[in-house]
């Protein structure tokens, strides 16, 4: 119900009420979603937090100067959106891995530009979360490499290039071992992953 | 019950199968919101986090 009801992104027949609500209700939804987040043991649920997190941080990024001009700063920024993320990433707990790959999948469906600054990051990221021993991670890992390469200007692409034989790989490793792992294996594929390896 | 309780109460009517009850919730959820859509999302926060956040 909140993302549904936050996000620019939902159906049409939900108005978005991101820019409704008071500059401290937004600070407040912002950091608290975070340590929900953190405290929530459902699988299911993280997801969907993942996914109000990501959305949230798409509508947030994409507000333009005619939208915003009576919104606070609260509305308009989300300036530790990545520092939280990474913070996730640094964690070490496998939950919160997942997370945050979830969390930058859904988020680069919306935004590109203002992550460009942490393409080396994501690329060590990646790397990492390709080559972990668990399903989930990989997965998820191969979820939010293929949401970045599908975004991202193909010059940027390049860097990339060499994670491409692990990508294919961790595709066919997780196809095999449980393909409700990944939304659609049919679209696991990038198709500037597929065109990078081709 | 606690404005907490009551938001739950009206989603799991919402969520249950019953066509009028749920419309009928539904009104009373947008009145809600219409009357104080920050009070209204604190609530959902609070309802996903499942604990207590004061409202001020």
């Amino acid at each position: 119900m909140l993302r549904k009801q936050l996000s620019a992104f939902s159906e049409r027949n939900f108005s978005p009420c991101w820019l409704k609500i008071g500059g401290q209700t937004a600070k407040t939804i912002k950091n608290e979603v975070f340590i929900a987040l953190r405290d929530e043991p459902t699988k299911a649920v993280r997801y969907q937090i993942c996914d109000l997190i990501g959305e949230l941080g798409g509508t947030i990024l994409n507000i333009d100067e005619e939208d915003g001009k009576n919104a606070s700063q609260d509305h308009k920024t989300w300036e530790e959106l990545i520092k939280m993320i990474m913070e996730l990433w640094f964690s070490k707990i496998d939950t919160m891995l997942e997370a945050a790959f979830k969390i930058m999948s859904t988020l680069f469906s919306y935004v590109s530009e203002e992550f460009l600054q942490y393409r080396n990051d994501f690329y060590t990221m990646f790397k990492a979360g390709m080559e972990y021993s668990s399903l989930e991670i990989k997965a998820a890992a191969v979820e939010a490499m293929s949401s970045w390469l599908e975004i991202i200007d193909s010059k940027y692409c390049k860097m990339y290039e060499d994670l491409i034989p692990l990508y294919m790989e961790t595709v066919l490793f997780v196809l095999a071992k449980d393909e409700d792992k990944v939304n659609s294996p049919r679209n696991i594929i990038s198709h500037e992953a597929f065109r990078l390896g081709c | 019950m606690s404005e907490l309780e009551q938001l739950t109460h009206y989603i799991k009517i919402i969520l249950a199968n019953d066509n009028v009850a749920r419309k009928e919730a539904e009104g009373i959820i947008n009145q809600v919101k219409e009357k104080n859509l920050d009070q209204y999302f604190l609530l959902l926060l609070q309802l996903l986090r499942g604990s207590s956040l004061s409202f001020t």
